[in-house]
């Protein structure tokens, strides 16, 4: 079904409106998936938002399919469709972080964020950025941890991108009251790839500097 | 309760009197002067000089214009920061002696929140997010777990500084809004600048080098004005956006001088719209730097019990918006 004018979405059920984009939940050649799609701006010049939406859109896409290279779990794409900024894409199972954290108790807890450090070292390691590391953009399935929502993820080798990435993730604990769990993270960071140190020492720099520095 | 309010962060010099009525914020008076530099940008210290020279006239003004006496004051409130540190400091001495000689009490104020407070006083909206556009700030500011929080900034300079800076390479008078916008309304193709967002925050310096060497290149200034407008007011509009989205909230405030630009206006009323939501836009006068948002501030400070001695009036040249203890929400 996918055409120029990207999929049929009128028997669609809209599950998500963020900032730019809609997502849905349909079914697609037979299979459960959810569909991303980057709604158009009547605010922005028609030129800037084509280029912007379409150019998010591959990029988000590219992420994905790098991730699942580095061997993390992110949803298999089935279809894109830049004309109509649309992925098609694996509806995941599982469960937010943020929920399957709260149910659990201290043990589990720490074990879970050892693998959700662990996890992010082979984004990071691969030079992926997540840019939104919170806790439901993970979702946690039996023992994997899976990541969603590449939206404002980039490619990047600096280790200043790869630091804010993780205090993203130490901020969501923090409001979740975790924080003292952070270093737990940071070991399985470390034990699955040695050379991400200079990226946790990075972390303490960032969250005491604050803005405007 | 009759408040003066002094205010002296970059540029501008501006006293005003305020005072609450049933709650609401009334402006009495409001007076700015603004500096212009002959040439060149802003140098903070000549800055303080003509605050030094001018503070004593527009505080006169203002207490004439609003028909009181300087004894029937209540209130001393002035800017406290962030800002040019000389400009600070003259603007606080002045609100100190005045405090001090008239034994009423003296209150330090943010001048970001000030933008804020003020808006929230007199466009009715009640919980916003502020888009704050000068020419030294660019920030998205808004309430949220019990302070006033910047969610997006730019990573380098001010949207205003950029448009002066390019302005002045290309001999358009200080401000430079004003003659862009204008300029921008003849132009209609649009040329090739980085968009530069990430996350909640922008940058805006790559942007500067982009359309002088468009201009450099043949570019008509009238469509690198337009290009420039569409550019940098869609990044804006895109990050407010996102803190909208983030917060969970529908209203959208203007702060800043820049925020005085029909264009910008637009498009950050459309976005709104298109969310369901609402813009709202105080009146130029309470939109560019001026007293009568310091003064307002202070009335709602003071009014929740926030007392300061003196040596408390310290200024901040980077007093942040997260500091400020809100008790007053």
């Amino acid at each position: 079904m996918s055409t120029l004018s990207g999929p049929d979405l009128s028997h669609a059920k809209v599950i998500g409106i963020g900032a730019e984009a809609k997502l849905y939940r349909t079914k697609w050649r037979g299979r459960d998936v959810v569909v991303k799609q980057r709604v158009r701006k009547i605010y922005r010049h028609k030129d800037i938002d084509d280029k912007l939406r379409q150019g998010r859109t591959k990029g988000e896409a590219r992420l994905l399919a790098l991730a699942r290279l580095a061997g993390v779990r992110t949803p298999i794409i089935y279809d894109i469709d830049v004309q109509s900024c649309t992925i098609i894409m694996e509806l995941m199972e599982g469960e937010p972080l943020v929920k399957v954290l709260e149910a659990l108790r201290s043990d589990g807890r720490k074990k879970l964020l050892y693998n959700v450090g662990q996890e992010v070292a082979k984004l990071h390691r691969a030079d992926l950025i997540h840019g939104d590391l919170t806790g439901a953009n993970m979702l946690v399935f039996g023992n994997t941890v899976q990541f969603v929502d590449f939206g404002l993820g980039v490619q990047s080798v600096e280790v200043e991108d790869k630091g804010v990435d993780l205090h993203v993730l130490q901020e969501a604990l923090k409001a979740g009251n975790m924080e003292d769990l952070f270093k737990e993270v940071e070991k399985g960071y470390v034990k699955q790839w040695p050379g991400g140190k200079d990226v946790v020492a990075r972390v303490k720099v960032i969250s005491t500097r604050g803005r405007y520095n | 309760m009759l408040c003066l309010g002094i205010e002296g962060t970059a540029h501008s010099v501006g006293a005003a009197v305020v005072t609450d009525e049933k709650g609401r914020a009334k402006v009495i008076s409001n007076v700015i002067e603004m500096y212009r530099p002959q040439d060149g940008g802003i140098h903070p210290r000549e800055a303080a000089n003509h605050h030094a020279e001018r503070v004593v006239p527009v505080i006169q003004q203002a207490i004439t214009e609003a028909k009181v006496d300087p004894s029937e004051l209540d209130l001393i409130a002035f800017s406290q920061g962030p800002g040019l540190g000389p400009c600070l400091r003259t603007v606080a001495t002045a609100a100190r002696a005045l405090s001090v000689k008239l034994e009423v009490p003296i209150i330090g104020v943010n001048h970001c929140i000030a933008h804020l407070e003020i808006g929230r006083a007199t466009t009715g909206a009640r919980d916003p997010v502020l888009l704050y556009v000068s020419g030294g700030n660019t920030q998205v500011i808004t309430f949220f777990e019990k302070r006033y929080r910047v969610l997006g900034e730019t990573m380098d300079i001010g949207l205003g500084n950029l448009l002066d800076k390019f302005g002045r390479e290309f001999g358009l008078p200080f401000p430079a809004g004003p003659t862009l916008e204008k300029k921008a309304a003849s132009g209609s193709k649009l040329l090739e600048l980085p968009y530069s967002v990430k996350g909640m925050d922008v940058s805006f310096s790559g942007i500067l080098t982009a359309a002088e060497q468009l201009i450099k290149k043949g570019a008509s200034m009238e469509d690198v004005c337009f290009s420039l407008q569409e550019v940098t007011f869609a990044m804006l509009t895109e990050v407010t956006e996102r803190a909208m989205a983030y917060t969970k909230k529908s209203e959208v405030l203007l702060g800043g001088g820049v925020a005085q630009n029909g264009r910008l206006k637009k498009m950050v009323d459309d976005m709104a719209r298109e969310r369901g939501g609402r813009s709202f836009v105080p009146d130029g006068r309470l939109l560019q730097d001026n007293g009568a948002m310091i003064a307002w501030t202070g009335i709602i400070m003071h009014r929740s019990g926030v007392r300061m001695a003196v040596k408390e009036t310290i200024i901040n040249q980077r007093y942040r918006t997260d500091e400020v203890e809100v008790v007053w929400r």
